[in-house]
């Protein structure tokens, strides 16, 4: 069952422009120094099926604003799920791209890149291919540096470009 | 996440029935804010006759040397001084609204009335402009020094009095905060939870009214000094929606040591030399600065109330 912790708009700190983001509970990677620890717990947070109209119809109410420039997924680490997860996390990326399609989606992971490629988790990979942006890898205290690193926290964290989305800025 | 500081109670769907019940209240309220509009003018017009009584050696230099636009020596200093603006300033619109009906103008209703109240204001500054051919105006001011006089002398002369969000503020461990300041002019409150799209809404709907000045300013949670697309849609949005003068307050750190910029505003340290002397940078009201102390109490308490208009929870999962 995907739960949500929170969502919060307008968000200017995940991503590019002026964007929502959905807070995705539970997450095993469990960096070091992490500022979001509290969202490690995967039985915390509105259980997704069940208030998936209320959820829906805040998210639409945000994305249908001409200045709104897309949505954020972060957590929690929204990869970091069972199989049913991600396929509900699938469901609501594919209804974001039918019902906004020139909206751009961003994703956080603790994951990198390669280690997605690389795994046989088919539905992980099916979710990053349908999204925009993925943010990857895990928070290294020792290579924080904001400053230099937009939308990240340490240096080791990329930000790879999936889809090329049209209104997606290099 | 932003943090939530204080919560509103009131609803909407509440505000049409005691906005009913309490028209006689407002009704008397404009009746003496007339009363009171009268008396500032012509305590105006007795202050700028003072000063243009006053010999041109009062300010040798700028008369002398035609820095004040309009003097003409044969007609006194008035000649330049009736260029200058006179203005009424206003704070506290949405303490007013709080004591007359419970709710003020964060909600439409409330809205209605704070239209009502500028209108006169308007009025009477632009009737008082054309009656004494002087820049009567109104402004929308931040009353650094009279936000917390007023307060002071508004519970001595009420010592019975105790309102929510007027006199106190119930925060989310439950204590009562006494409070000690008046809100800026028709500001929002600022400890009221919204994002800055809706907080230029609201204000732009009364920016109108002042004919002499007025800020509307939001407080963003990050530099953001990456994210240039966003601050350009937040100022677009601003000038779109009727509002003069925009101000974003955002925090900005600097060493004290070697003045190297620190983007990380969680840093406890510069990542230039080590030092830890760093340095917050803000906007309280108008100019910025690095220190608050400067400020009276009222002001710096208004301070720490202030929330952040960004990342607004929309959907609490935690509840």
């Amino acid at each position: 069952m995907l739960r949500i912790l929170d969502i919060t708009a307008p968000d200017i700190n995940n991503g590019t422009g002026i964007r929502v983001t959905l807070w995705v509970s539970g997450c095993t990677h469990k960096c070091k120094g992490c500022h979001n620890s509290w969202t490690w717990n995967y039985n915390q947070g509105k259980i997704f099926m069940e208030d998936q109209d209320e959820i829906l119809h805040k998210l639409a109410d945000w994305l249908s604003r001409d200045y709104v420039d897309g949505i954020t997924f972060s957590g929690g680490d929204p990869l970091d799920q069972n199989n049913d997860n991600l396929c509900e996390l699938y469901n609501i990326i594919k209804w974001v791209r039918n019902n906004f399609p020139k909206k751009t989606i961003w994703l956080y992971t603790g994951y990198t890149k390669e280690e997605i490629d690389e795994s046989d988790n088919y539905m992980r990979k099916k979710v990053v291919d349908s999204i925009d942006v993925l943010v990857d890898g895990p928070y290294k205290e020792e290579l924080r540096d904001i400053a230099h690193c937009p939308f990240r926290g340490s240096t080791n964290q990329r930000i790879i470009c999936i889809k090329n989305n049209e209104n997606i800025k290099k | 996440m932003a943090k939530r500081k204080f919560d509103k109670k009131w609803e909407e769907s509440g505000a049409e029935y005691v906005a009913n019940y309490n028209d006689g209240i407002f009704n008397e309220f404009i009746k003496i804010l007339d009363k009171k509009i009268h008396e500032a003018k012509d305590m105006l017009i007795e202050r700028f006759n003072h000063i243009a009584s006053q010999s041109p050696d009062s300010a040798k230099y700028m008369y002398e040397n035609h820095t004040m636009v309009g003097y003409h020596e044969e007609e006194g200093i008035i000649s330049a001084l009736k260029h200058g603006t006179i203005v009424i300033g206003q704070l506290g619109l949405a303490e007013a609204l709080q004591i007359m009906f419970k709710f003020d103008h964060t909600c439409k209703e409330g809205m209605k009335y704070a239209k009502q109240i500028e209108q006169l204001f308007l009025d009477r500054t632009s009737e008082f402009k054309k009656e004494y051919k002087l820049n009567f105006g109104v402004y929308y001011t931040p009353a650094e020094n009279l936000c917390k006089t007023a307060m002071n002398n508004f519970k001595r002369l009420n010592p019975d009095f105790e309102q929510e969000y007027v006199t106190y503020l119930i925060d989310k461990n439950g204590n009562k905060i006494d409070k000690k300041y008046f809100t800026n002019s028709m500001h929002v409150p600022v400890w009221y939870n919204c994002d800055v799209f809706k907080k230029i809404d609201i204000e732009s709907e009364l920016t109108g009214y002042s004919n002499a000045g007025c800020i509307t300013y939001v407080e963003l949670d990050s530099t953001c000094f990456n994210n240039i697309d966003a601050i350009e849609k937040i100022v677009d949005y601003a000038m779109e929606h009727d509002i003069p003068y925009f101000a974003l307050n955002i925090p900005l750190n600097r060493c004290a040591k070697c003045g190297e910029p620190i983007y990380d505003e969680e840093a406890k340290e510069c990542p230039k030399c080590g030092s830890k002397d760093i340095v917050k940078l803000g906007r309280i009201t108008g100019y910025l600065s690095t220190t608050i102390e400067h400020f009276n109490a009222g002001k710096k308490q208004e301070f720490e109330h202030r929330v952040d208009h960004i990342g607004q929870s929309i959907f609490n999962g935690c509840d």
